[in-house]
């Protein structure tokens, strides 16, 4: 059963068109959203948090019109929202920080709400930091609290911005365990530059190219557009679209293969690079 | 020699019913348990696990709260919950940096108009002044959530007026204590407050069309002008006080502004909740 269902949605800002007709249905479980840099992520991101109109189309999120004024309540009382940039108030402790946002997402009794900030402070382990002041942690500790936020009150829907940008691998491991147990009763929808994640949580990826959706499907299936298409050799061949020295010394290909070359299995992030289009030129 | 314990009913009653206990044996048994190993354990054994549970939670709950700043203090005093006080009391135009700045340009425009003799400067700024206060309540870089709390269910009409209040209730305080040391206190006291007004409930009604950095532009903006449109009485200047900006037609005006707008903000009331980030 679907959970969003975004159907033609269109924003642009000022003369740039930034969303050009996405068409998504998502269901329970994490969607991992992929694409470049100013490919519109953030922006569909955030109108599917409430907090961004679209210009056009149509949006249903857990069968509500967010374009009413009740169906964003209705909406917001079921979402969890980690934005791409927090913005603390740095003078708060994270105690404070996540308390504040849970008195804005309605927990009236002090008892449980601050039982409540307890519990999802600690879910990101940082139950030893709570009465630190925000401006006295690390950036990764600061993402850590904006995700402790997005989880109060384990909401139905949960929409994260780069989640995982700034943590380290423990952190990004422990947070891909938090992730998965949340799947399993709600709908996830996350942004992310880091393929192994998308390969590691994601049951769905989608890939949001100059404002339109190229790519809709499992992880496997994103991986297999490169199948046939990677293959690894001592020297760079110049023929290849990408090429790079891999840890072990040895260089990985992605392109059109030439007569003999050693095809390997693609990654999600062949599979992704070989969608975007993207060359050893245009990222040098 | 055989170390001394306390006795087991005494630390019974100490586990489970503490407050049957005198205060010199509750306090002797509370010395003695900081250096005995055995009692504690006894001790511990003894308590209620779901007591203990529930005070563990209520020291935890008192180390944790969040401590409430004078603003906040002030808002439960008057009434409010504290949970509505603790947002109310993070709004920016409530921060000391902004009510100095309010404190000094009205205490600056009263310096002006008692040297000067006129109360022109003080009937061009005061109005000004709440619009400053508005734009500050609604700018999204500076609400303590950010972007994570216009995604919640409390960001809406309800929010932004409790805030807006709780900015410009100081605000036209400061400036009404200003008013007093006006020259003409009789006439020049009173006439910023219904263009305070209209400005200040203006612009929340404008802010439902467009942003609310235009919507104060616009409106401070217009406000000059007309300053400078109505000190132009047929072709000679006259002192700003007797413009037909502050006569009683343009105090009519301001009023029907205030109830027109109003009406607007009303009605439009919804869109708070769907206003997007600046």
């Amino acid at each position: 059963m679907s959970t969003i269902t975004a159907h033609g949605v269109t924003k642009r800002f000022g003369p740039k068109v930034v969303l050009s007709g996405v068409d998504i249905e998502l269901g329970m479980g994490i969607t991992g959203l992929l694409g470049p840099n100013g490919a519109g992520k953030t922006t569909l991101l955030r109108i599917l948090a409430t907090v961004l109109h679209p210009d056009g189309g149509q949006i249903a999120l857990l069968g509500h019109d967010p374009s009413s004024a009740e169906g964003r309540l209705a909406v917001r009382r079921q979402l969890g929202y980690l934005p791409q940039e927090p913005g603390f108030h740095r003078s708060f402790t994270a105690f404070e920080f996540v308390d504040y946002v849970a008195i804005l997402k309605e927990w009236g009794d002090r008892r449980s709400r601050h039982d409540e900030v307890r519990r999802v402070l600690s879910l990101v382990g940082l139950e030893p930091v709570m009465g630190t002041p925000i401006k006295k942690l690390s950036g990764g500790m600061r993402r850590r609290v904006a995700i402790a936020q997005a989880l109060l009150g384990d909401p139905n829907l949960l929409i994260l911005d780069e989640p995982t940008a700034g943590l380290d691998p423990e952190q990004r491991l422990r947070f891909r365990e938090l992730l998965s147990a949340l799947a399993a009763r709600s709908t996830v929808l996350l942004s992310t530059h880091q393929t192994d994640d998308v390969a590691a949580l994601c049951s769905r990826a989608v890939v949001l190219l100059s404002g339109t959706v190229r790519f809709d499907g499992t992880a496997p299936e994103l991986a297999a557009l490169a199948t046939g298409r990677v293959w690894m050799q001592a020297e760079r061949d110049p023929s290849a679209q990408l090429a790079w020295i891999t840890g072990e010394g040895t260089v990985r290909h992605i392109g059109v293969p030439p007569t003999g070359a050693a095809l390997v299995d693609p990654t999600v992030e062949d599979g992704y690079l070989t969608l975007t289009g993207a060359t050893s030129e245009a990222m040098a | 020699m055989t170390p001394w314990h306390a006795p087991p009913d005494t630390l019974d009653r100490f586990a489970r019913t503490p407050e049957a206990l005198d205060d010199t044996t509750a306090s002797s048994v509370e010395q003695h348990l900081l250096h005995c190993g055995a009692c504690r354990t006894h001790v511990a054994d003894a308590a209620d696990p779901i007591e203990l549970d529930l005070s563990w939670e209520q020291v935890a709950d008192a180390i944790d709260r969040p401590t409430a700043g004078a603003a906040e203090r002030l808002l439960v005093r008057v009434g409010l919950a504290p949970d509505v006080a603790r947002v109310v009391g993070a709004t920016p135009g409530l921060r000391l940096a902004w009510l100095a700045t309010t404190a000094i340009l009205a205490v600056a425009a009263a310096v002006v108009a008692q040297g000067s003799g006129s109360d022109a400067p003080f009937l061009v700024v005061a109005p000004l002044v709440p619009l400053g206060s508005v734009l500050l309540t609604f700018l999204a870089a500076d609400d303590p959530a950010g972007e994570a709390g216009r995604a919640a269910p409390m960001h809406g009409f309800g929010l932004v007026m409790r805030r807006a209040l709780a900015t410009l209730v100081p605000t036209f305080v400061i400036l009404a204590m200003a008013s007093l040391v006006q020259p003409d206190l009789t006439r020049g006291g009173a006439l910023w407050v219904l263009p305070s007004l209209a400005l200040t409930v203006g612009a929340l009604a404008l802010a439902t069309v467009t942003r609310i950095t235009v919507a104060t532009g616009a409106l401070a903006v217009t406000w000059l002008n007309l300053v400078l449109a109505f000190s132009l009485v047929e072709g000679h200047r006259v002192p700003v006080a007797d413009s037909p900006l502050f006569d009683s037609l343009g105090q009519a005006s301001a009023l029907a502004i205030v109830v027109v707008a109003g009406a607007v903000l009303h009605t439009r009331r919804d869109l708070f909740s769907a206003l997007e980030a600046t």
